[in-house]
């Protein structure tokens, strides 16, 4: 009986040892609990460093003293074998430049707020005050667009492991002059078991 | 001694049921499936698969990746990719499975049958996973996680060539380390002309199905070209386009291809009317190889340079009709780009040499057991050979509800409706008329059934 009891004692502990409690970590950390998949860690890498990159850019100074260029997010596209959204690098980036106090993003004509053209509508509600609806010829046109993807490249190792490599790569474009006016590219590489497939 | 009778006839019981229940369930399945009743194939398979949808999970691969084919083709998209996802992470637990539980199964197999071991995917029904899941977002015009899908099932076909080269080399060294000196007879055995013959006769090929270069499955390979010659956003994804297209007219020699190679080209050089109001076909046709059992006496040395006829079952390859030779769309004809019966047959014959070793090894093994407790126990001897015979069983186990071939042809629509011509089905098929590009896809399971037609507007 005794010998029955210690056996399911030691079973038990056993499982609960190998149970993994839940816990908070440090999303940005690229040290531990890592994945082969993107993670928070990479996007916010890549996007700061991207970001910094592009508010000390020359060609991205707007020339009035206290002037920002307008920013117009166009499509980032996945090109990787996770499904993933692109907002998860777009967004760090956003966050960065709008602090700068260099850059505004609108946000009119993505179909991301749409508020911007609805709200126009109650010009013909009898509900509103008339003089706090936004009128035409408000609304500010962006300078520039930024679009770019984000690829995935795989290639198996000699001892069998898997070297997976992200691409971060994203381009502004001056809408006045179709130039790109300025180019990004960082690249993430995991190496990880060739067993299985990476997602 | 009693001991060892009943673990014997527990295996024997657990390894012919193993065989007997999925047959039964593959009869009531093509039941359904092949009188097109795809509502009844999908509620069937799903229910196999062992689905759970709390937790989004399969317990059953093969019956999942069945489930998952038939309920995107049954238009359950959604669904489709949820079994599929979720058969995708039995794979993956599959390829990751360590040494240890791989070298028990196959030990506890040993004395039962193939059949017994989990199933073990193959790298086309891993390819065609993706493939299908990639289709099923096209189909919800999400053609972005489309490209992702496309993108796995690319990496897939990567890692088809790396796969074969270690398997093999893997497996055989797990043959060569169980049993020495068995493997030494069961190799000498597998290798003998006679063997050969008698395999050749029975309907065996070693030799029949030449891989596509690269073991690559073309309709993948196109498909994904296709995607991004319709979808793409840039020069490098048309030159992307280019590419597979190209690939797949190595393979294929279709003019429909060579034509979609130059429309790639095309693109890339920024002509972007050239693809205006152009309508694309792909056609599934009828369905693929399947494995069945046969029993043959093939010779074998137990342990010994004596040579003794031994009763075994082994699977091989029962190829299926097409549906249609071809199918008329908007007035022309569609040609094959990929005979999958030629993926299918390629990597069973790849394979082969290793499922004959093993069932010869068995063989050997269960013979030499009986015989030697038959000279101690004739009772005992007697019932390991009833044991024998009823655990004789070969794995006919494969993911069945593939089309034998596909085709493509493309044209420019002179108007919104266009006519599909199948065999005796006709069918008028309807065009968004905002839409630039079409595909319209046609699955026939059999000449008898109606086709089932689905159109992307883009």
């Amino acid at each position: 009986m005794f010998k029955k009891a210690l056996v399911v004692s030691a079973a038990v502990l056993l499982m609960t040892a190998c149970q993994t409690t839940t816990s908070y970590i440090d999303a940005a950390d690229k040290e531990s609990n890592l994945v082969a998949a993107l993670s928070y860690a990479d996007f916010k890498s890549a996007a700061d460093s991207m970001a910094d990159e592009l508010v000390i850019s020359p060609l991205m100074r707007h020339p009035e003293p206290n002037g920002r260029y307008i920013l117009y997010i166009s499509d980032v596209t996945n090109d990787t074998m996770q499904r993933i959204d692109t907002d998860q690098l777009v967004k760090s980036m956003r966050v960065k430049l709008l602090n700068s106090g260099k850059f505004l993003v609108t946000t009119a004509f993505s179909g991301e707020d749409s508020a911007t053209r609805e709200m126009r509508q109650l010009k013909d509600s009898k509900m509103v005050k008339q003089s706090s609806v936004k009128g035409d010829n408000e609304v500010y046109a962006p300078d520039f667009s930024l679009s770019g993807k984000i690829m995935q490249r795989n290639a198996s190792l000699d001892n069998g492991d898997t070297r997976i490599e992200y691409y971060f790569q994203l381009s502004m474009t001056n809408i006045q002059n179709g130039l790109a006016y300025w180019e990004g590219e960082r690249v993430v590489g995991k190496v990880t078991d060739g067993d299985s497939v990476s997602w | 001694m009693i001991r060892a009778l009943s673990a014997a006839i527990t295996v024997a019981m657990l390894s012919g049921c193993a065989g007997i229940v999925h047959n039964q369930s593959m009869e009531q399945f093509n039941t359904s499936f092949n009188s097109g009743d795809l509502v009844a194939a999908s509620q069937f398979s799903m229910k196999e698969a062992g689905y759970n949808p709390e937790n989004k999970s399969v317990d059953n691969l093969l019956w999942g990746l069945e489930a998952g084919a038939v309920l995107s083709y049954a238009g359950e998209y959604e669904q489709s990719t949820i079994l599929l996802d979720a058969s995708e992470k039995m794979m993956k637990s599959e390829d990751q499975e360590g040494v240890v539980n791989e070298t028990a199964e196959l030990g506890l197999s040993m004395l039962g049958n193939d059949a017994m071991m989990a199933y073990e995917q193959t790298q086309y029904d891993g390819v065609m996973a993706n493939t299908i899941k990639a289709w099923n977002f096209m189909f919800k015009s999400d053609f972005n996680d489309a490209r992702v899908e496309w993108n796995r099932a690319e990496e897939r076909q990567r890692r088809a060539v790396e796969y074969f080269a270690k398997q093999i080399k893997e497996q055989k060294e797990q043959l060569d380390e169980k049993e020495q000196e068995a493997a030494e007879y069961a190799d000498k055995s597998a290798q003998s002309d006679e063997t050969k013959q008698l395999l050749a006769k029975n309907g065996v090929t070693l030799d029949k199905w030449q891989p596509y270069d690269g073991f690559v499955n073309p309709y993948t390979t196109y498909s994904y070209g296709l995607n991004l010659l319709l979808n793409g956003k840039s020069v490098s994804d048309f030159q992307k386009a280019s590419d597979a297209f190209k690939r797949v007219y190595g393979m294929t020699n279709s003019k429909w291809v060579q034509n979609d190679i130059e429309l790639a080209l095309a693109k890339s050089k920024g002509n972007s009317d050239s693809l205006d109001d152009m309508v694309w076909v792909i056609f599934e046709n009828g369905q693929s190889a399947v494995k069945e059992e046969f029993r043959v006496d093939l010779p074998v040395f137990l342990l010994s340079d004596d040579v003794s006829y031994v009763g075994m079952a082994l699977p091989r390859l029962k190829e299926r009709q097409m549906a249609h030779e071809y199918i008329e769309v908007g007035g022309v004809k569609t040609q094959v780009i990929a005979d999958i019966d030629k993926v299918i047959g390629a990597e069973f014959e790849k394979l082969y040499p290793m499922i004959l070793t093993r069932e010869i090894s068995r063989t050997v093994l269960k013979t030499v057991v009986q015989k030697q407790a038959m000279d101690s126990n004739q009772i005992l001897g007697n019932l390991l050979a009833v044991t024998q015979v009823a655990t004789t069983n070969a794995d006919t186990r494969s993911f069945t509800s593939l089309p034998k071939q596909f085709q493509t042809a493309h044209f420019k629509k002179k108007d919104s409706t266009i006519k599909v011509k199948a065999g005796n089905h006709q069918l008028d098929v309807v065009l968004d008329p905002n839409a630039k590009q079409h595909i319209v896809h046609v699955k026939a399971i059999s000449s008898g059934v109606a086709p089932i037609v689905r159109v992307i507007n883009i």
